[in-house]
């Protein structure tokens, strides 16, 4: 199909007389979230067909993670969903522990959820905020949000030094104790924290804009999110009770007392007021886990370059966008003979059409943006 | 199409031209007693005038930024000049000596023509807007009628520049801006009638002064409707459908660079600003005399352009269908009922305090129907909250599915 | 029951409020943030007295980009301490993720705390070996956590004594 500079009459399919339009957003777009590509088939401003189309972030992590040592792929997973890099690593590392038989020590669990709570509350914010932004708001609510992720980096670089690539978890543990000041910090963000929530749901949840662009907008059902193998806050806010904190539960989440908030209808505003609530359910998470952090070392005695034994093995986490699965399969060499990743971005973009078709053009961008993916962890 | 458009083009610049000679046998400018310029030349004062527009166009890009810069916790330009107030002439700089890039397939002279159609009907505007007292270019009896239908030419250049640019984005963004500004005039003419018919007059300065109690009491829900249609003409949030960034780029000038964007950008703002100044005349009370006047008007007219800027640092933009249900089907019924209902009070209060048809009303008549507005307003939305879409939401599926082979 | 555009309002008092408190930002070049003592910045403290040039960094790194070369002559002496011709860091491909810092066994090499470094040309981005002699000796404290029991905050320099577990 030809794209560009031709006669902008070119017609694909003919519907009741008139033509429609191909109309290509990305890869360069202000609202695609990264370099992404939507084909799609506009019949006036209504979408008759549209198309993701996949690969321009492609960094073939798999394929690299085959010639690097076990801890030497940690720095990959950073990379993969850039917006919640402490979740990837707790990924991978699942799996590498399930393939080890590796325990770690209790206090390395406390932290290791400590920093994916706050990572998931600084990828919502985000999420959210990119989403109000393809709404139209000129930057404003994104700007607010970008405020408090800064906060969640600042908390993440006095732990670990680094703000968005943090290879922060370890074979066995975690790479840094907790620094001095850092739960004055946290409490202090916490407290804070809890108000600028209230504060987003002035700005964002009372807005008749807002409600009359998201309500009833794209609904999912519950069963057709199963079948195309939705997870994460898309699949809750559909109604479906499947959370891996709460269904397998992983690290310390069977001993925090925590509800999974669900949606109705799976409709975009369902999405959106999910992700609040599951900041909210962060925050409760963040301070038992403060209040209970026990003492001890903080990580296990491990070798750095780590041969584990022949086999296989597939770890998950919850991370903010869905269920992410690392599957690792090990030769007995210092490096795994091959890498698979389960990345809920990619999987989540199936129903992508399917919510869009029938919508306005400005529809596909909310939908899109509801969705919530990243581009790093699409293309891998 | 090409030569159609064109010939649009010539007789809708010249046109207002003529008009403006025909109504003006007598001197472009109405020397009075209190005139601050009195005895400079007309083209001394054309020419002080442009030269103020100009100004305070890129003083306005500076303004927005710093503004919406700090709600949004940024510090904004501080670069240019003290608290980088001269931001606005770095840009203007820049964009002018950029290259002036015109797309290969685009239609050159169109694409050439298209920022000049879209700034000269904002110009012409001003011709008649009383900016200092007794200070206005052409005094024309038919004021308010004038800057209504030479600001709807303006839709003709987003159009054009659409069209010509040869983007699909482009396109998108021109027929939208299209079906938002014709929709949109309907309400504002309505509007503006019922100030007309307060005040008896179309000329601005009289409609100014016909305001003892400033209309915007008088007439809240006329306030508002002229309001948000003023915001959709200038293709402010949350109406900016038409140069959507996060949808279609930048709309209609998304081809548009250098000098030609420049004049785009720089329109908007004028409008803006002229607009406001409109909005103040007719709702906020008397002119005053001298440059006190001349201030206080600059302040209420800041007050419409802060709103501007307010809206735009908070709200979302509406989608093009909802924002065609809301001139048609809540916009226009409003403005009529809101004529009518005008209409009977204006005939209420001239049966009860004996004034002649044709002659102002006074306070007290002015007072007895600001009441009665501001009640029936409160009315208004309480039952603007039960209807479905604006306060109400109704969260059951309502989707469309095209019949089409292939699809779904 | 809602009224209609009070939502809306709601939204408006929130950026209101907002225009009158000073800005989150800061005006970079003049003012800096605090950066955190861990912070791994875009240099390297090197200590070449606390170097054995055993090459443990050069093997942790995931990309291959620090350049070891060791003087032959050395190799003949008695115990394990290589003197160093070259020690190379590319930090033009380098992702600072300080896995050469945690497998250095000698605490000889530190992350820095800069993050100012831009070039025009890609091999100016290369640390050479003179660079991280004559650098200024402000070692972070990341992977050395001996420096954040003596309570050291990341700018003082320190000598090849302090920056160890032990002095040589």
């Amino acid at each position: 199909m030809s794209q560009g500079n031709e006669s902008m009459n070119e017609s694909e399919k003919n519907i009741g007389g008139t033509e429609s339009v191909l109309l290509n957003l990305g890869p360069q777009h202000p609202s695609t979230h990264g370099v992404f590509r939507l084909r799609t088939l506009l019949d006036g401003e209504e979408v008759v067909d549209v198309e993701p189309i996949l690969g321009y972030l492609h960094r073939g992590s798999s394929k690299l993670a085959e010639e690097r040592s076990y801890t030497q792929i940690i720095t990959l997973t950073d990379r993969l969903d850039y917006l919640a890099g402490m979740s990837n690593n707790l990924a991978y590392i699942s799996a590498l522990e399930k393939l080890t038989d590796v325990e770690p020590p209790e206090r390395a669990r406390y932290l290791r959820v400590i920093m994916v709570e706050l990572m998931r509350i600084a990828s919502h914010l985000m999420g959210i905020g990119f989403l109000i932004n393809d709404l139209g708001a000129w930057i404003t609510p994104l700007m607010h949000m970008f405020r408090e992720r800064e906060k969640i980096l600042d908390l993440f670089e006095m732990v670990c030094g680094a703000r968005i690539t943090f290879s922060y978890m370890r074979l066995g543990g975690v790479s840094h104790d907790l620094p001095e000041g850092f739960e004055k910090s946290i409490a202090e963000f916490l407290d804070d924290f809890e108000k600028k929530i209230e504060e987003y749901e002035n700005l964002l949840l009372g807005n008749e804009i807002i409600l009359s662009r998201m309500v009833g907008v794209a609904p999912l059902a519950g069963e057709r999110a199963i079948n195309c193998s939705i997870t994460g806050p898309n699949l809750r806010a559909s109604g479906v009770d499947w959370d891996l904190r709460k269904q397998d539960p992983y690290e310390i989440y069977d001993q925090l007392d925590f509800s999974v908030p669900l949606g109705e209808n799976g409709d975009n505003w369902d999405r959106m007021v999910v992700r609040i609530e599951e900041m909210k359910e962060s925050v409760h998470i963040l301070r038992q886990c403060m209040d209970k952090l026990p003492q001890g070392p903080y990580r296990a005695d491990t070798d750095f370059f780590v041969r584990p034994p022949e086999g296989e093995a597939y770890g998950m986490v919850e991370a903010p966008k869905g269920e992410l699965g690392f599957y690792l399969v090990s030769d007995g060499s210092i490096a795994p003979y091959r890498m698979g990743i389960r990345s809920p971005s990619f999987i989540n973009l199936t129903v992508l059409r399917e919510l869009c078709v029938g919508w306005k053009l400005a529809d596909i961008i909310v939908n899109f943006g509801t969705l919530d993916i990243n581009v790093g962890e699409v293309d891998r | 199409m090409q030569m159609l458009l064109f010939n649009m083009v010539v007789l809708i610049l010249v046109t207002p031209i003529l008009l403006l000679i025909y109504a003006n046998k007598e001197p472009l400018i109405q020397y009075t007693s209190q005139d601050v310029f009195n005895g400079i030349n007309f083209f001394i004062g054309l020419f002080i005038l442009i030269s103020f527009l100009l100004f305070v166009t890129t003083m306005l890009t500076y303004v927005e930024r710093r503004l919406v810069a700090r709600m949004q916790n940024r510090i904004g330009p501080n670069r240019v000049g003290p608290f980088g107030v001269l931001q606005g002439f770095a840009d203007l700089i820049k964009l002018i000596t950029k290259e002036d890039l015109i797309p290969t397939l685009a239609n050159r002279n169109i694409f050439s023509l298209a920022p000049i159609l879209i700034m000269s009907p904002v110009l012409l505007m001003f011709a008649v807007i009383p900016i200092l007292p007794g200070f206005t270019i052409a005094d024309l009896d038919i004021g308010i009628f004038y800057v209504v239908a030479i600001t709807s030419l303006g839709s003709l250049g987003v159009f054009a520049a659409g069209w010509a640019s040869n983007s699909k984005y482009s396109l998108y963004g021109a027929v939208r801006g299209v079906a938002q500004l014709v929709s949109y005039e309907v309400p504002l003419v309505l509007s503006i009638c019922t100030i007309v018919l307060l005040s008896g007059s179309l000329n601005l300065i009289e409609i100014a002064e016909a305001q003892e109690i400033p209309f915007i009491l008088v007439q809240p829900v006329a306030f508002l409707i002229i309001l948000f249609s003023v915001a959709a003409e200038l293709n402010r949030t949350p109406f900016d459908i038409n140069e959507a960034d996060s949808e279609i780029v930048a709309g209609f000038h998304t081809e548009y660079s250098g000098t030609k964007f420049a004049l785009i950008y720089g329109t908007e703002y004028l409008a803006a600003f002229g607009w406001s100044l409109v909005i103040a005349i007719l709702f906020f009370g008397h002119l005053g005399p001298g440059i006190g006047g001349f201030l206080m008007l600059m302040a209420k007219t800041s007050i419409i352009l802060f709103l501007f800027f307010w809206f735009r640092g908070t709200w979302p933009r509406v989608r093009i269908d909802q924002i065609l249900a809301i001139a048609w089907k809540i916009m226009f019924p409003l403005a009529t009922i809101n004529i009518i209902i005008t209409a009977g009070e204006i005939l209420f209060v001239q049966s009860i305090f004996n004034i002649n048809p044709g002659n102002a009303l006074g306070l007290q008549p002015l007072a007895i129907i600001t009441i009665i507005n501001i009640i029936l307003f409160a009315g208004l939305l309480v039952i603007l909250s039960f209807v479905k879409g604006l306060g109400q939401f109704d969260k059951g599926p309502k989707r469309y599915v095209p019949d089409i082979e292939g699809v779904n | 029951m809602r009224i209609f555009g009070l939502g809306a309002i709601k939204g408006l008092v929130v950026t209101l409020k907002y225009l009158f408190r000073p800005p989150f930002t800061t005006q970079y070049p003049e003012n800096k943030l605090d950066i955190s003592p861990r912070f791994r910045g875009n240099n390297f403290v090197w200590y070449e007295e606390r170097c054995t040039g055993c090459s443990s960094c050069a093997k942790a790194c995931p990309l291959g980009i620090i350049r070891i070369v060791t003087h032959p002559e050395s190799h003949q002496q008695v115990g394990n301490d290589y003197k160093i011709d070259v020690f190379e860091i590319d930090t033009g491909r380098c992702m600072f993720c300080a896995l050469c810092v945690e497998a250095c066994p000698y605490d000889a090499l530190h992350m820095g705390g800069d993050f100012e470094k831009a070039d025009y040309v890609r091999e100016d981005l290369v640390i050479t070996t003179d660079q991280l002699r004559e650098g200024t000796k402000k070692p972070q404290t990341q992977f050395r956590p001996q420096l954040e029991d003596i309570g050291y905050q990341g700018e003082e320099e320190l000598d090849e004594h302090e920056a160890g577990r032990w002095s040589l």
